[in-house]
């Protein structure tokens, strides 16, 4: 698979899933990437930036600088409205694609 | 937080990387700061959270490659690729200091220059020709040359970030800027005749007048500085 095409793929299912995130809870950058890793999401720490910096463009989310537990000021990132109408448009989309996909993979014998 | 905070901050905690890190880390820092045209808050805020990010990976022990890739200009323009523009007023803000900047140090370099020259040196006279007409084109002149002069240093400095110039190729690329700049701006005035109505000023009041610009500017730095 050429380069773009993977990274087009994988940058809007990780669009999605860190949408998902940031719904359930407000987490800064480090922890999100931790998130993703707990969920096996096998990308690299640092190409969730792009992502956030799009979707808070797109304004789905918002960042905020606020003071941590422990010390240092962090951004949290936030989930606006719009965003989680994207995250459901996302999750009616994803149900749709996943199973036909699944199926066709099954068939290939390599 | 406004983005002299945050730079302040950015400061101190890049003290705490190692030196493999902080060259890849300040790189990047130099390279998205020189990308003016975006929001200055938006930038410094981003640069905190790569810098966290950075000195949490540094804590587990990885490399600053599988974090930020092996191509750091290229992580680097993707990330200005999904930033916002700056606001006009913003840019604006920053086109006025810059402007007002270079009035006032040109007027207090030449009124000292002059000033030094007739009183110390006995060169030149006690009052000083001016020309509104050609002081207008040249002010004009001279500004849009500063501004392309800058322009062009900021693109060679973006250009030559990443790559491992030796000393010699970067002193002689900034030299070449220099002197094409100064090359310019010389053969405009040299051929540009006198016109308009005349005055006869002394010497001295281009430096009081350069501290008033300079004082202004500091005013418009310092109320930007709570904008932004």
């Amino acid at each position: 698979m050429p380069m773009s095409m993977r990274s087009q793929l994988l940058k809007g299912v990780l669009e999605g899933c860190i949408l998902a995130v940031i719904e359930r809870e407000t987490v800064y950058g480090y922890e999100l990437s931790k998130k993703l890793q707990e969920y096996q999401l096998e990308v690299s720490e640092g190409s969730i930036y792009p992502i956030l910096l799009r979707l808070q463009k797109d304004e789905f989310i918002y960042g905020k600088m606020e003071k941590s537990p422990n010390g240092p000021n962090r951004k949290y990132y936030y989930i606006t409205e719009k965003g989680q109408e994207a995250l459901k448009e996302f999750m009616h989309n994803w149900e749709a694609i996943k199973t036909p996909v699944d199926q066709l993979m099954r068939r290939v014998n390599l | 937080m406004k983005a002299q905070e945050l730079i302040d901050l950015n400061n101190q905690k890049r003290e705490l990387l190692t030196e493999e890190n902080k060259k890849y880390y300040e790189d990047m820092l130099i390279y998205l700061r020189l990308s003016f045209q975006k929001s200055e808050r938006e930038t410094e805020e981003l640069l905190n959270e790569l810098l966290d990010h950075l000195l949490e990976a540094q804590e587990e022990g990885k490399d600053v490659k599988e974090l930020f890739g092996d191509n750091p200009k290229q992580y680097a323009n993707e990330l200005l690729g999904e930033m916002p523009k700056a606001m006009t007023k913003d840019m604006f803000g920053l086109f006025l200091l810059a402007t007002v900047s270079f009035f006032a140090s040109v007027l207090i370099f030449t009124g000292l220059f002059n000033t030094i020259a007739y009183y110390v040196f006995g060169k030149g006279n006690e009052m000083q020709e001016v020309f509104l007409g050609s002081a207008i084109v040249e002010s004009i002149v001279s500004l849009v040359i500063a501004f392309l002069f800058l322009y062009a240093v900021i693109s060679y400095l973006k250009w030559a970030t990443f790559k491992n110039l030796n000393k010699f190729l970067d002193f002689f690329y900034t030299w070449l800027i220099g002197v094409v700049s100064f090359g310019i701006y010389f053969v405009l005035f040299y051929f540009l005749p006198g016109f308009g109505p005349r005055f006869e000023i002394p010497i001295y009041t281009s430096i009081i007048a350069g501290v008033l610009l300079g004082l202004v500017g500091y005013g418009i730095y310092k109320v930007r500085g709570k904008f932004i």
